[in-house]
């Protein structure tokens, strides 16, 4: 069997101020579907989708993370950046892991390609 | 990582709109000067990106884009066009839209580009 190739994203900006976010969040879940390895870090306001852990009647990012998780898609937050919006386990989205950006440079060391959205 | 024969050197995927600020002109730049060093480029063009490929626009990202665009490849999100009230009557020829946004722009990155640069 061939080797898998990792595509890793990276999240910056915070849900509905922009596509950014939906787009991120499709892109990770298309390729888990098409057999590839997925890694996702939310940065600065990126980990913003992570707290949305509600039901909405609109769009909710929250959902399409809880659904990456379920997929088997890591989605990793940066301490520093869930830490200054008091983002904590308690109030995100479970089976994210909120970790250094130490683990961001491991997922660019494993990756084939990276691609950023919200920059 | 996994090795590949890449058919595209680099593959730019564009969110941006081209009047939004300098972002998208400033990265069509590093395109044109890519494209004089015989690289092989491609532009993905999703979600405000799509603006890009209107006839008739007067801004510096424009003007960039149609100097180039007859040595480049050009996809577009078809569902992102109609989403912003596009025709395709209404944007340059030469280019390729797709229905199936995110697994086109997911292998285009992981199978055929050797390097990507979103914005």
């Amino acid at each position: 069997m061939s080797e898998k190739k990792t595509l890793t994203i990276l999240l910056t900006k915070a849900p509905y101020v922009s596509e950014a976010a939906d787009m991120a969040l499709y892109t990770a879940l298309k390729a888990k579907k098409m057999g590839y390895n997925v890694n996702l870090f939310l940065y600065l306001d990126g980990v913003w989708s992570a707290h949305i852990t509600q039901e909405k009647e609109f769009n909710n990012p929250g959902v399409w993370l809880k659904w990456a998780v379920k997929k088997g898609i890591y989605v990793g937050l940066c301490e520093r950046c869930s830490k200054a919006r008091d983002l904590t386990d308690e109030n995100i989205v479970d089976g994210l892991v909120i970790c250094g950006s130490y683990k961001f440079m491991d997922m660019l060391k494993a990756s084939d390609k990276v691609l950023t959205f919200g920059g | 990582m996994v090795e590949t024969e890449y058919s595209v050197d680099i593959g730019f995927i564009i969110s941006k709109a081209p009047a939004e600020s300098n972002l998208v002109a400033n990265t069509l730049e590093i395109a044109r000067g890519a494209v004089k060093q015989g690289k092989s480029i491609e532009l993905f063009l999703i979600s405000d990106g799509v603006w890009l490929i209107k006839k008739n626009q007067k801004n510096p990202a424009a003007k960039i884009f149609n100097e180039i665009r007859k040595n480049i490849k050009v996809t577009a999100s078809k569902d992102h066009l109609e989403g912003a009230g596009i025709e395709e009557k209404e944007i340059v020829d030469g280019v390729s839209l797709t229905k199936n946004t995110y697994k086109s722009m997911v292998e285009l990155v992981m199978e055929n580009w050797k390097k990507v640069v979103s914005i």
